[in-house]
């Protein structure tokens, strides 16, 4: 073994070193024949080196070098078709490495903790319902053959006071998360039992990047003690830190919300997610959890329909997913559509190359021979597009990557740096390269084997222009016409949909309008109406640096709770519940149809009002007398709900789309001084003059009138519209692929048509010495064209139906299968296609090909 | 079409470890150090040493150092390392068992 490995170095060493020991040959056969008496009887010294350099075993390796040349010089030769082949291959790769990349960062496996695939988290009743009580003991022991760990948490906010003031996220777990979910410390150490006991010390893991940013990454803070206060400072903890939790440890929907403080629970918690054993099917798992909650519930809704569980990968990527599906089908379609399109130009370079074929095999090239350097100027050509596409990839991705996280509305599970060209994504756009270098080889390989010597030599028709050439260019290029059909069908559908998007009527402005949220720490207003005051407050000096200011419970872009609604007639209906201060309606720009909107005169105590969206007005006083009459609110997701007090009708105000898909157009707004909130308050605000930066002067607007508040999340409303700037990516994303999918296929199509007409010069000069006109002649070939598209355009149809089902859930105003959408995308590719063939059938039936027939 | 070099076939590798196991040698000077040895019986022919000595560089049983020939050129020396020695006494065992049971047969038949 020794001695193998011994030799294969030396081998190596050789190959590093070849052209001196070569020289050193060389000169050592020359000293030889210098000293034989007769130089005649070395025999062929080229041949002595030969043999001698055979010893080494790289002479493969000088074959291929030499036909690797052959191949490069032949695929030099005919640039054009070269050029495009590269060029299509280089944006189909790019194409499927930049979205590869983007699918994987959002896969199962990016979330980070291990075998996420086992981790389901637990829904005790679907949204807006409420839970039965007594979650918290649920019989964990008992289900210990499904489930290994049940995960539970509670955060809260806390003060570092050692340290500055701005709150931290707090979360306390029990063992389950620690274990569930694989809590390692890569400085210090982990929760132990230990640490859970009721009378154990009060110890935390710190957040990776609350350490980077409080503690500059020191380790030392390793078993020191740290003071911990509650939001309004008056009760202070002693913490031990004794670990460091893993950069990017995150808990919940967004891998944004990382902890910056982990410490035990020592009481009973609802466990929010479990961890399966192997094998457990999540559909038999939900009956027996929900039995189970059964045996310990109480205030067991009537109507409870058990427990749900859903994965921790599905949760992340909640309306995520089909955006994903979509682009990743898209990817696939372009890169379908590329490889068809290479697979004809490789064919026909190969139908050109074939004298040479024949030539080198009249010379002595063997099948083999000519096979591998066909391999190798495959090879050379995926090589190369392949690499240029991963580099563009790369670039793309590090410039696009943020950009595709705020698209997507959340960050991949790993952090935005995750969506980039990793190992995973470069092995991916590999095993793509072989297996198209291997389909595109196919076709010249075919074409070098069945080469004819003597029939190639003589230009006659052979082997190559038989009909089964010709029927495999035809499928191609029919595959080439139905995927670019296909994708151009979905694009303009998206386009359409994203179009009714933008220009529904929201019935807001949201135009600038900036949002932050504030933190009252308890300790600053003593009561509702000094909060209430503090609103008002914020709101004129705002409004006296050219800046409108109002508070809101619920932002634009996501449905409001809805509540039912009571009328004084005795009508109910439901409708969403905003509670809005005095200038909302004004700084959205919704305007007031009747009455008027709040003013200061609502406040506690005073006659609560509400004002009332139209539809709502006229679903509950068909007659249209609204103002003055009252109505009382239930709400549906409160256990034991009991109506709340009458509410008299001040106003009425436009209706208003909260996101693009709601139809739920009955709002209630209630007065905001009448429901001021206790401990967070979300406001918005807009420049009222051009050159104020809302944005950067709130913080000290805030700060000026109440030092102690805190602001935060302070961001541009239009950025809460996720369903729009996904639908918009989706869109761009889509009209990318349809475009160069179109673009090959137009390419594709012209370029054999090109080829034909060339071959069937002869013909055509036949035709026309007999005095076929031209159009006649332009005639024959728009004829071929036209069936290859037609079936195109037919198989495009069937693909389109099936496909356009994924793009369902993201279309608004628009159906899956629009007529006039189809019919625009299939007429335009028509077309397209048309023209393109149309165009060199009619340069040739114009040229003089009388030289066609004296070439000979 | 090569010349008779009287070598008996496999031997050609024997010979050259034999007579680069007493002192370092260039090719032209192993060529001629095996036909002086032989009494001329044996030649030893350019296309076939060159080749085995690659193969005994490759296999580690000899090294390469540059040297001046008497001429003033630069060529090859090869000495033998202690595996080519070892290789060597393998090769002398086999031989010496293969030519014995060769003589046996020829001298009973």
């Amino acid at each position: 073994m020794m001695s193998f490995i011994a030799e294969f170095l030396r081998r190596i060493w050789y190959l590093f070193n070849r052209q001196r020991f070569e020289q050193e040959l060389a000169d050592e056969i020359a000293e030889h024949r210098a000293r034989m008496p007769d130089v005649r009887r070395f025999g062929n010294e080229l041949q002595v080196r030969e043999r001698s350099r055979a010893v080494w075993g790289w002479n493969w390796l000088d074959t291929l070098i030499g036909d690797a040349r052959i191949a490069l010089r032949s695929l030099l030769r005919i640039r054009s078709v070269t050029f495009t082949a590269l060029l299509s291959l280089i944006v189909g790769l790019t194409l499927v490495a930049s979205t590869g990349a983007v699918v994987r960062a959002y896969s199962a496996g990016a979330l980070p903790y291990p075998e996420p695939e086992q981790l389901h988290h637990v829904m005790y009743a679907p949204p807006g319902p409420w839970e039965p009580g007594g979650m918290s003991q649920m019989p964990w022991a008992s289900l210990g053959d499904i489930v290994t760990h049940a995960i539970g948490a509670s955060s809260a906010r806390r003060m570092l006071p050692d340290n500055a003031s701005e709150p931290v996220r707090l979360l306390r777990v029990d063992t389950g998360f620690v274990r569930g979910l694989g809590v390692r410390a890569p400085v210090g150490r982990e929760l132990r039992d230990l640490d859970f006991a009721n009378d154990g010390e009060a110890v935390a893991m710190l957040g990776h990047a609350l350490w980077q940013r409080r503690f500059g990454g020191d380790t030392s803070i390793v078993g020191r003690i740290v003071r911990v206060a509650s939001e309004e400072g008056d009760v202070v903890e002693l913490v031990r830190i004794v670990g460091v939790l893993p950069d990017g440890f995150y808990h919940g929907r967004d891998s944004r919300d990382t902890i910056d403080l982990l410490s035990p629970l020592r009481t009973a918690t609802r466990a929010y997610m479990v961890r399966f054993a192997h094998g457990v099917d999540p559909v038999q798992a939900e009956v027996r959890l929900s039995a189970a909650a059964r045996t310990v519930g109480t205030n067991i809704p009537a109507d409870w329909t058990g427990i749900r569980l859903e994965s921790a990968h599905a949760r992340y990527t909640e309306g995520i997913r089909p955006v994903l599906q979509s682009v990743s089908l898209a990817s696939a379609g372009v890169l379908l559509v590329v490889v068809l399109n290479i697979a004809v130009l490789v064919m026909l370079r190969a139908l050109r190359k074939e004298q040479e074929f024949a030539v080198r095999t009249a010379l002595g090239a063997s099948r083999f021979r000519l096979s591998r350097i066909i391999g190798i100027e495959t090879a050379l050509l995926v090589g190369v597009a392949c690499l240029v596409s991963l580099i563009i990839s790369r670039a793309v991705l590090s410039t696009l990557a943020p950009v595709v996280a705020t698209q997507l509305g959340r960050p991949a599970p790993r952090g935005v740096d995750s969506v980039g060209l990793n190992d995973g994504v470069i092995v991916q756009t590999l095993i793509i390269a072989a297996v198209i270098t291997m389909a595109l080889g196919i076709a010249p390989l075919l074409i070098a084997t069945r080469a004819r010597v003597a029939a190639a030599l003589q230009g006659n028709r052979s082997s190559t222009t038989s009909p089964a050439f010709r029927r495999a260019r035809v499928v191609l290029l029919v595959g080439e016409v139905a995927g670019s059909l296909a994708l151009l069908i979905g694009c303009a559908t998206m386009v359409r949909s994203a179009f009714n998007i933008a220009t529904i009527d929201r019935g807001f402005d949201a135009g600038d309008i900036v949002t932050a949220r504030l933190a009252y720490p308890g300790s600053v207003f003593a009561d509702a109406p000094s909060r209430t005051a503090y609103h008002r407050r914020l709101t004129n000096d705002a409004a006296a640096q050219r800046m409108s200011l109002a508070f809101a419970s619920w932002p634009p872009y996501a449905d409001a709770a809805d509540q039912v609604i009571e009328a004084d007639n005795g009508a109910t209906t439901r409708a969403g519940t905003i509670n809005a201060s005095d200038r909302y309606f004004e700084l959205f720009h919704i305007p007031i149809l009747h009455g008027r909107a709040f003013n200061q005169d609502d406040r506690i105590g005073s006659t609560p009002v509400v004002v009332l969206s139209a539809t709502l007005a006229q679903r509950l006083w068909p007659a249209g007398d609204v103002l003055g009459r009252r109505i009382r609110m239930i709400d549906v997701a409160a256990r034991d709900s009991v109506p709340s007090a009458w509410h008299t009708v001040t106003g009425v105000v436009g209706d208003v789309r909260q996101s693009f898909a709601d139809n739920q157009q009955a709002d209630v707004y209630r007065s905001y001084a009448q429901y001021p909130p206790d401990r967070f308050a979300t406001l918005y605000v807009r420049a009222e003059q051009p050159g104020i930066d809302a944005a950067r002067q709130l913080p000290e607007l805030v700060r000026r009138v109440e030092p102690r508040v805190t602001v935060g999340l302070i961001r541009n409303l239009r950025d809460s519209d996720r369903e729009s700037s996904q639908t918009r990516f989706l869109t761009t994303l889509l009209s990318v692929f349809a475009i160069t999918s179109v673009t090959l296929a137009v390419i594709g199509i012209g370029t054999v048509t090109a080829y034909t007409v060339q071959q069937r010069a002869r013909e055509i000069a036949i035709r026309q010495a007999l005095g076929a006109q031209a159009g006649a002649i332009v005639q024959l070939f728009v004829l071929n064209g036209a069936f290859i598209l037609a079936a195109g355009v037919v198989l495009g149809l069937l693909l389109s139906m099936s496909g356009m089902r994924l793009l369902a859930s993201r279309l608004y105003g628009i159906d899956v299968h629009d007529a006039p959408t189809w019919t625009v995308a299939t007429l335009s590719l028509l077309l397209l296609g048309l023209a393109s063939t149309w165009w060199p059938a009619r340069r040739a039936s114009r040229e003089q090909n009388i030289r066609a027939l004296t070439s000979e | 079409m090569p010349r008779d070099d009287g070598l008996p076939p496999g031997t050609l590798v024997l010979l050259i470890l034999r007579v680069l196991s007493t002192q370092p040698l260039h090719g032209y000077a192993i060529a001629q150090r095996i036909a002086q040895l032989s009494e001329s019986a044996l030649s030893v022919e350019e296309g076939s040493l060159y080749p085995a000595l690659q193969k005994l560089l490759l296999k580690g049983w000899v090294k390469a150092s540059s040297t001046t020939s008497d001429t003033g050129r630069a060529v090859r020396q090869y000495r033998l390392t202690p595996a080519g020695r070892k290789q060597l006494d393998i090769e002398h065992a086999r031989y010496t068992a293969t030519s014995r049971g060769i003589a046996l047969v020829l001298d009973l038949a």
